[in-house]
């Protein structure tokens, strides 16, 4: 928002009414005009490059020449295909010589993220160009949404709807098979479930954190689980191979095909084999790879590369497919019938599943307890490739290991559910040896970067991933810019904490500003990885080793200027005021959407949000606090008698002045005395989510001492962002601080968001607040409202019983609505992208008011709606029950 | 291991097993029955020629005899090679599976194997009496089964429905590299 504030002021120079604006600038101390200065020159910046900068710079990287990738990927114009994975011209680095986490040696490091951000950007504006392809993902997650939630959904069926999934406990087989004894060195660590807590009697999220903690506890003794897998596997004939790194694990199967005289491999789908770019290792020792998963033989065909673990080419529709086939094969197909193209696909890989010498698969799970390899396939191509040719290569990370058949099947519940929707995949396999006295069998056990993570506390939990591809579904940009714009083979948020440790920190650096910090994937990971904290980590890892000191700058100057402001409360109230003055000029009076810098002249690349403008007054200047209700319609409230502390938050208090006296109102009204405790600024999420962990604990500590002294009962916000980095970011960022992590939480019992104050602790009356007047509103549900509050039924709730007004859902009310902090500012196409998403959503509901419970959102979205002529109003919760009250004459 | 068998159960596998598009035919246990179910669903498909597993026991001859008395040619098919041009396959299951609606191919031999993989049709029997509730029963099965050294199984699958890919455009198409249609011949007591 201030890199907006600074655009404003930096042209308002140019702009005639200097005159109070050089008042006020010169009322600066010279410290104060610096950090201006730097502001306005890096906003400047900033609203110049824009998205035509990116292409440019894009474009000179291209023309810089690559490695692999370029040349393979993208030979022909025309059809959407991968861009380049690096630019640089360097080498890969092994993981072994690079840092602990995956950054390159120190002297590379400038080179090498240079080179890496080049490629980056090229693959962003190669997608972003591609109106075809986020229409293709678009499809393909909301389809899979629905196909996933539908599968879930029969987790926690009642009895009611399909009688015949409800068994009679009592002619059950319920005792334990020997499989089942744990061995966890904990004992109730983890066990056999419960009696009925088995099949559609456990939920998703009973399942997923049985899961997890079974994988936790192979990752916490993998090193006795490798073992116990190597010895049985080994006992069935297998050979097992531990392959330190991409070139080890190639090698070994490079000589394998060579020793065995193979000229033909056909391979089924392999995360792993393109993570060590194994096909092209293959290709160099002159044997010829078939891909045979029909996704991964269209990528072939098309010299792309797969854009998602699950579904290879989710990024391509059916027309784009059947020219691939067409091209590649001289088989005409027009790709309507995609049924043809399936039978097309199975006539000319028989031949290759005939003749081949070697059959290569991944692992969805490795079995310690007998030595066997699972594998989840719907095609039956991996049974083909691993029955027919005599010679079987099964290649993966021993982070699959599971301890026995038992977990193999509770994997398997979660993880056809998550990967396609499926209650159960087609073909669940196991092979534990070689089936025939000619048979070759082996695994190999790929590290290339996962003991780093194993031997990393904040990042372990990573390790768990059954590569189900849910996170990348979920994911709003992901919808946007697809797969490949990522850049390697783990796409979406799990690619973003373990790609660095596969193939250097530098090669994802750029990818970790493509979260937005929604949490959508953290509710559908079937191993309940904690990903966006992770993502964050990583974040401040980039930031410290490509920072300012190592002079390759992973940080932009705007954010950088923005940051070094936004650390200083008394810097940036003094900036902010001045800011003021500044964006005077600019500002109009919408009637709808209030006040807005709607005469700022903005670069095309932001011209599709009109930023709000700056108060002239902070909500904390001016705020007035009315007596506590005793007689007004929620007077009764369960939040009677208390006393609360109004917690503003930094954008309330500077753009929303109307909000924060609507939200003291409401809590008045409800019978609370309402206090402001003096000293507040930002709760440090700004700084966090841009991965400077000094200012983030900076602010929290600030934050939590100016909160802390108050004796109030409940200290309620109505930044339900802001409420979320005290109830669950505090306690990680002071996770070695354990003084300051007990005061966190001491502070995080009383800190409560204002939507769930209202619903659990006013616990307001259906009814309260009813009218003859049944206006209709939609509501959107903020990001993290809904995926990390898992607030859903509350504040519709109060909309729709308490308000008495008409509630019009709109679909994917909890989907993000593309503001995300800075996220906004540093890919803004993709931002836009993301909103006209929610904009669509909320239009076809026809309702004339939008409702959520975030500032951030409110800002975006207002902001969204006035650039593009909507009438639509944006409103937080606080101002919806405010002017009901009004209505009713409660306030 | 105990084997519940209820009609709850076997209502909860078919109505699965129909959601996958699996045939089902249900008979008795005598040979003749079960021949005639197997043919009956080699003709819905128009097969003129099926691979019957080595491994089917008693009953093979039966349905041999039966298949060609309705003019199916029965080959061998006992190398891949061989299986290749066949157009049905005929396999014993190991067991079933309520919760899914799946059935488990287990065993070493390739032959059997093979006719469950290469041919576009397969017809799997099935006895009511394999019937396990849920996934858990089937992983204990396979435990004890593919457990480690002398006497273990090295292969098994789990096959649920016939062979399917969404791979483009999240919509089904069936028999990528698999059989397009699974019957089953649910095989009520023997």
């Amino acid at each position: 928002m201030i890199g907006l504030l600074g655009r404003a002021a930096a042209l308002v120079g140019l702009a005639a009414g200097g005159a109070a604006a050089a008042r006020a600038v010169a009322s600066l101390t010279p410290a104060e005009r610096a950090a201006l200065r730097e502001l306005l020159r890096a906003a400047g910046d900033l609203g110049r490059s824009g998205v035509a900068g990116v292409a440019s710079r894009g474009r000179r990287a291209a023309e810089a020449g690559d490695t692999l990738s370029l040349a393979r990927s993208n030979g022909e114009q025309g059809r959407y295909r991968a861009g380049p994975l690096a630019v640089a011209g360097d080498e890969p680095i092994s993981t072994w010589l690079r840092g602990p986490h995956g950054e390159p040696p120190v002297e590379q490091a400038e080179r090498r993220f240079a080179g890496a951000h080049a490629a980056f950007e090229q693959r962003l504006t190669l997608a972003l160009d591609t109106e075809q392809l986020r229409k293709n993902l678009l499809y393909y997650q909301r389809t899979w949404r629905w196909q996933r939630d539908t599968a879930v959904a029969e987790l926690v069926r009642p009895a009611g709807a399909e009688p015949s999934l409800t068994l009679d406990p009592q002619t059950i087989t319920t005792e334990p098979h020997p499989a089942e004894a744990p061995k966890q060195t904990d004992p109730g660590h983890y066990g056999p479930a419960p009696a009925f807590e088995r099949a559609e009697d456990e939920d998703f999220e009973l399942l997923r954190g049985r899961l997890a903690r079974i994988k936790d506890d192979v990752l916490v003794n993998l090193a006795d689980y490798v073992a116990e897998f190597k010895r049985n596997a080994e006992r069935n004939g297998v050979v097992v191979y531990e392959a330190r790194d991409a070139d080890d694990a190639n090698r070994y199967v490079a000589e394998l095909a060579k020793s065995h005289g193979v000229s033909v491999v056909a391979k089924s789908k392999s995360m792993v084999s393109e993570e060590i770019h194994l096909n092209h290792a293959l290709d160099e020792a002159g044997v010829r790879v078939v891909e045979t998963d029909f996704g991964e033989w269209i990528a072939q065909l098309d010299r792309d590369r797969p854009a998602h673990m699950i579904s290879p080419i989710a990024h391509k529709n059916r027309y784009e497919v059947g020219d691939a086939i067409s091209q590649a094969t001289g088989v005409q197909t027009t790709g309507e019938d995609i049924p043809e193209m399936a039978q097309i696909a199975r006539e000319q890989l028989r031949k290759d599943f005939l003749t081949a010498d070697m059959g290569i698969s991944g692992a969805n799970a490795l079995v310690a307890s007998n030595g066997a390899v699972m594998l989840v396939t719907n095609e039956g191509n991996g049974r083909l490739v691993t029955s027919l040719p005599g010679l079987h290569v099964a290649i993966c990370g021993p982070e699959k290991l599971i301890p026995d058949m038992a977990a193999a099947m509770l994997q398997q519940r979660v993880l056809g559910r998550s990967g396609t929707g499926q209650s159960q995949t087609v073909y669940q396999t196991f092979k534990s040896g070689p089936d025939r006295p000619d048979a070759e069998m082996h695994v190999v056990l790929l590290d290339n970067g996962r003991s780093k993570i194993l031997e990393d506390s904040e990042l372990r939990d990573a390790l768990r991933c059954i590569r189900c591809g849910a996170c990348a579904n979920v994911c709003p940009p992901y919808a946007v810019v697809g797969g490949h714009a990522f850049g390697y083979v783990y796409a979406g948020a799990i690619g973003l904490v373990t790609t660095p440790f596969h193939h250097g920190l530098e090669n994802d650096a750029d990818a970790q500003s493509l979260c937005l910090q929604c949490n959508a994937c953290a509710t559908v990971c079937p191993v309940a990885i904690p990903l966006p904290r992770q993502i964050l980590d990583v974040r401040r890892r980039v930031v410290d080793a490509f920072g300012p000191r190592s002079g390759a700058a992973s940080l932009p100057p705007y954010k950088r200027a923005m940051l070094a402001v936004w650390r200083q409360p008394r810097l940036f109230d003094r900036l902010a005021r001045v800011g003021v003055v500044l964006a005077a000029p600019f500002v109009v009076e919408h009637p709808i959407h209030g006040r807005m810098l709607g005469r700022l002249p903005l670069p095309a690349a932001f011209a599709w949000r009109t930023p709000p403008a700056p108060a002239p007054r902070t909500g904390q200047d001016e705020l007035t606090i009315p007596e506590p209700s005793r007689a007004g319609p929620l007077a009764r409230s369960g939040a009677r008698a208390l006393t609360v502390a109004y917690f503003v938050q930094c954008l309330t208090d500077r753009l929303f002045p109307g909000m924060a006296q609507a939200t003291v109102d409401v809590l008045a009204a409800c019978g609370a005395r309402v206090v402001v405790p003096p000293g507040q600024h930002c709760c440090g999420l700004v700084c966090d989510d841009a991965g400077d962990r000094a200012g983030a604990k900076a602010l929290a500590r600030a934050t939590i001492e100016a909160l802390e002294k108050t004796a109030a009962h409940w200290i309620v916000t109505g930044a339900s962002s802001c409420a979320i980095a005290v109830l669950h970011d505090y306690p990680h960022l002071f996770a070695d601080e354990p003084m300051w992590e007990e005061r966190a939480r001491k502070l995080a019992e009383r800190t409560i968001d204002f939507t769930s104050f209202l619903h659990r602790v006013a616990a307001l009356p259906d009814g309260a607040l009813a009218s003859d007047n049944r206006y209709a509103v939609t509501y959107h549900n903020f990001c993290g409202s809904n995926n990390v509050l898992k607030l859903h039924e509350e504040p519709r709730r109060i909309v729709r019983d308490v308000l008495g007004l008409e509630l019009r859902e709109m679909e994917e009310a909890g989907v993000c609505c593309g503001f995300g902090g800075s996220f906004s500012t540093d890919h803004p196409r993709v931002s836009q992208l993301v909103a006209e998403r929610k904009l669509a959503n909320a239009d076809a509901t026809g309702a004339p008011i939008l409702v959520t419970d975030n500032p951030g959102c409110i800002a975006h979205l207002r902001g969204a709606m006035h650039a593009s002529g909507r009438p639509t109003r944006v409103l937080h919760l606080a101002e919806l029950v405010a002017e009901r009250l009004r209505e009713v004459g409660g306030l | 291991m105990a084997i519940t068998d209820t009609d709850a159960l076997l209502e909860r596998f078919l109505a699965r097993a129909e959601k996958l598009g699996v045939k089902v035919r249900r008979c008795a246990g005598d040979q003749d029955t079960v021949a005639a179910a197997v043919v009956e669903a080699l003709r819905a498909e128009h097969a003129k020629s099926a691979m019957v597993a080595f491994d089917l026991g008693n009953g093979r001859e039966a349905i041999v005899a039966a298949a060609e008395a309705a003019g199916v040619q029965v080959v061998p098919g006992d190398t891949p090679e061989a299986a290749e041009p066949v157009e049905a396959g005929v396999t014993r299951a190991a067991f079933a599976v309520a919760e899914t609606g799946s059935i488990g191919v287990v065993g070493n031999d390739l032959q059997p194997r093979v006719a469950t993989m290469l041919p576009p049709v397969h017809v799997a029997l099935v006895d009511r009496a394999t019937l396990y509730p849920s996934l858990d029963e089937a992983g204990a099965h396979l435990e004890e089964a593919m457990r480690s050294g002398e006497g273990g199984v090295r292969y098994a699958s789990l096959v649920t429905g016939p062979s399917r890919t969404a791979d483009v455009e999240k919509t089904l198409a069936v028999g990528v590299h698999g059989p397009r249609v699974l019957h089953l011949v649910l095989i009520e007591k023997r």
